[in-house]
């Protein structure tokens, strides 16, 4: 029982693994304190508004601010809260930015299990922080090298931040501690990398060392790869590579699977008489899983017929019930949910963009209200790199000013104005 | 100006006196003051302060014979409505009231809630049990909810009356059978110490004994034959006090051995019912792998590089290892099916994600 053991033992199984419900659940849960924190930063932005905006409290509005200010005429309390996003486009948004996390990992050409942990970090985050709170765009290169550190991937912060346009040290490390306890400080990510690899050498040195009689399971996968098994495997073996480092992460399935599951619904998609096959011979009704030397040896040992099978049902006992009926279907859901991730690469542009624009407006309750200096530092509206927009800093006005501030101090601003 | 200056130097030596009074008695301030009839401690240094665990209210024992010797009457301090009694007033053991205060509701709670961590079924359940014993604690120092944790202390005393009183009693049997073995032991030890005196006294004896016998040995006519002779007997008595110790402290051993009561032999040792197992390291963990055999060498194409190149090999990095590690990982978790809780649990504890999703956005 160890290898099942070991695993349920992890945080990926015991805080990190849900049912299909569940997990909707959560990203419901999510979602509505999100909304709820985007009510919040309305309604206070209201009161700020409606108080900047009575002839005796007259701020000028700084000229360099480059927001589109409504009239001061305009009543704040007319203008209805806006519309905050639904858990589905949350979903699109996260699923969006870990498709630039792999194609920002591959520029940097980092290994696989770097670009794997980053995502999956991303999709750990915004579980239970809602997108409304943080937008992916300002965290995902605080991720990517967070996961280069877990995954023992050393590359300096210096040469990382000179790879990426207008990003800076200080940027990179900002949201590192919001991010560590996001995914609650579990940076041990058990991919289904290695576990492929491993399935796969296993398959590989079967196939090749000849065919023991012993083994009908064997025989009967090799009938089914005929007529060059060793071939097909490794054929598949490279297309289920790409499935791992693209579908399964870009998916809920590690949320829903366990490595060996998903390894095996990636050799499914790739070539699904492998895996079908595999999985028969390994968990089949007369699989050995691999004990044929120890089995001949008991069988020499008995000598009458009625120990014989006395010893095979005990054996069966001790074994339990085949796995493969199970497995089989499993496999196949698991395979289907990780196809359904190549819908999130066909999302048009204009969708995102209409997404982002909605996020916008809830970020940003001031520019709409017309409170004056913006306090929200994310300028999403212009179409910057989404490193340069968390910066701020070239503001002057003393509402950004203050807020950096705040956020420097190590130990927070003053609780006055903090809500 | 005389006048003045010899009155308070003569209240500085007064001053001094009380305080050096106060620390003899190794009591707190020298100029307290009952609250209640402002005699101060300077003119009265005998004066004792006690307190009624009903109000906590302090105030001097001529105080407490005044107004509570005819009977239960109200506490004298300005606003309180406790309805006090005599017997009931004690001398303070810590000089915070609140300590005071504390010690005794701790008192009270222990007496009550008894539990044992093997009335549980597990740690944690004790552990949660213990966690409700310290809020209601809490409430009561504090004076939180007082209606109902009082409401719910008494609940929790009539249900459980019984078990109670069986803790408490058990409780009671261990102190006792601590104490008898305690008392056991102090005895052990006296009468080893007892032996040894006697010993080392005895030797002492012989020895002055034996010097006598030599002088006197050496006063008659054929000296040498006289001092052979004392020797040889020194000798042989030496040899018998020696036997004679080694058999009382084998007695003495015997009887720390044997129990020196008979009643504690009788009592129920606390015991867990448990016969107890061997220990085990790994806590049940097994080695033996379900899924598959490892096998001494796998066709991996991509690994024969490293099986020969140096600059991996001088760092312990083994092949052998990472097959071995792949294999098993393969496997692990491959039985597991991760699937919804029922319906009646709780899907995830949404308290985690509310303070930090609720912070500033970035």
């Amino acid at each position: 029982m160890a290898e099942d053991q070991l695993y349920t033992s992890t945080t990926q199984c015991k805080t990190w693994s849900f049912g299909p419900s569940t997990l909707s659940t959560i990203r419901q849960n999510t979602n509505a304190a999100g909304t709820r924190s985007i009510r919040r930063g309305w309604k206070r932005a209201r009161v700020e508004a409606s108080s900047a905006n009575t002839p005796l409290a007259t701020t000028p509005i700084p000229s360099s601010t480059p927001t589109p200010t409504p009239t001061p005429s305009i009543d704040p309390a007319a203008i209805p809260d806006p519309e905050s996003l639904t858990p589905a486009e949350e979903l699109t948004l996260v699923h969006y930015y870990m498709l630039r996390l792999i194609d920002m990992s591959d520029v940097f050409s980092f290994p696989s299990n770097v670009k794997s942990t980053a995502c999956v970090f991303l999709s750990r985050f915004h579980l239970h922080h809602s997108v409304q709170a943080y937008h992916p765009k300002h965290l995902i290169t605080t991720i990517l090298f967070l996961a280069t550190k877990t995954e023992n991937h050393y590359i300096p912060l210096s040469e990382f931040c000179k790879r990426i346009p207008k990003l800076t040290p200080e940027l990179v490390l900002k949201h590192e501690f919001t991010v560590a306890g996001g995914v609650r400080w579990d940076f041990d990510i058990k991919h289904p990398l290695r576990a492929a690899e491993g399935g796969i050498m296993e398959l590989l040195t079967s196939l090749a060392n000849g065919v023991s009689t012993n083994d009908p399971g064997l025989v009967a996968l090799k009938e089914r790869l005929a007529p060059n098994p060793v071939r097909r495997v490794q054929d598949a073996h490279g297309k289920m590579k790409s499935y791992l480092t693209k579908e399964a992460l870009v998916s809920d399935v590690y949320y829903h699977y366990t490595p060996p599951q998903i390894f095996l619904a990636a050799l499914w998609l790739a070539d699904k008489d492998v895996a079908e096959g595999y999985i028969e011979w390994r968990f089949g009704e007369n699989a050995t899983m691999g004990r044929v030397a120890k089995k001949r040896k008991k069988d020499k040992k008995a000598k009458n017929p009625e120990e014989e099978t006395a010893g095979a049902a005990e054996e069966a006992a001790k074994k339990g019930p085949a796995l493969a009926p199970k497995l089989i279907p499993l496999v196949a859901s698991c395979a289907e949910m990780m196809t359904g991730a190549r819908e999130y690469e066909k999302i048009p542009v204009d969708e995102l963009k209409r997404i982002d624009k909605k996020l916008h407006r809830c970020q940003n309750p001031q520019k709409f209200l017309g409170a004056g200096s913006s306090l929200g530092s994310g300028d999403n509206g212009n179409k910057k790199l989404p490193d340069e927009a968390v910066t701020g800093v070239k503001d002057k006005d003393k509402g950004d000013e203050k807020k950096r501030k705040v956020e420097e101090d190590p130990f927070g601003g003053t609780l006055h104005g903090r809500d | 100006m005389p006048f003045l200056n010899a009155s308070s130097s003569a209240t500085a030596a007064a001053i001094a006196r009380a305080r050096e009074n106060a620390i003899n008695r190794g009591s707190g301030d020298a100029d307290e003051i009952c609250p209640v009839c402002k005699s101060s401690r300077y003119l009265n240094p005998n004066m004792r302060f006690l307190v009624n665990p009903e109000c906590y209210h302090k105030m001097c024992e001529s105080c407490v014979d005044r107004l509570f010797s005819q009977g239960p009457s109200q506490c004298p301090v300005v606003g309180c409505d406790k309805i006090l009694r005599k017997q009931k007033f004690r001398r303070q053991t810590f000089e915070d009231i609140q300590v005071e205060r504390e010690v005794d509701v701790r008192k009270r709670i222990a007496k009550t809630f008894n539990k044992r961590q093997e009335d549980f079924p597990s740690l944690n359940e004790f552990n949660d049990y213990l966690e409700e014993v310290e809020t209601v604690t809490f409430n009561l120092i504090n004076s939180v909810d007082l209606s109902s944790t009082e409401a719910k202390i008494v609940a929790f005393e009539q249900s459980n009356k019984a078990s109670i009183l069986q803790n408490a009693a058990k409780s009671a049997q261990e102190a006792q059978f601590v104490q008898a073995q305690r008392d056991f032991d102090r005895e052990q030890h006296r009468r080893a110490r007892e032996l040894e005196d006697e010993i080392e006294a005895e030797a002492k004896r012989d020895k002055i004994e034996h010097k006598a016998n030599l002088l006197k040995a050496l006063e008659a006519d054929n000296p040498d034959a006289e001092v052979a002779k004392v020797n040889k007997q020194a000798r042989k008595k030496s040899s018998m006090r020696k036997e004679n110790q080694e058999r009382r402290a084998r007695e003495l051993e015997a009887a720390r051995n044997a129990p020196a009561f008979q009643f504690l032999a009788n009592l129920n040792k606390p015991t867990d019912n448990e016969p107890h197992k061997p220990y085990d390291p790994v806590d049940g963990y097994d080695e033996t792998n379900k899924y598959f055999v490892y096998r001494e060498k796998y066709d991996n194409p991509w690994l024969d590089g490293a099986l020969n190149d140096k600059s991996m090999l001088a760092g312990g990095y083994l092949v052998s290892q990472y097959c071995e590690r792949a294999i098993f990982e393969a496997f692990s978790g491959i039985g597991c099916f991760i699937e919804d809780p029922p319906l009646e649990e709780a899907p995830f504890n949404a308290s985690f994600d509310t303070p930090m999703a609720d912070a500033v956005s970035v």
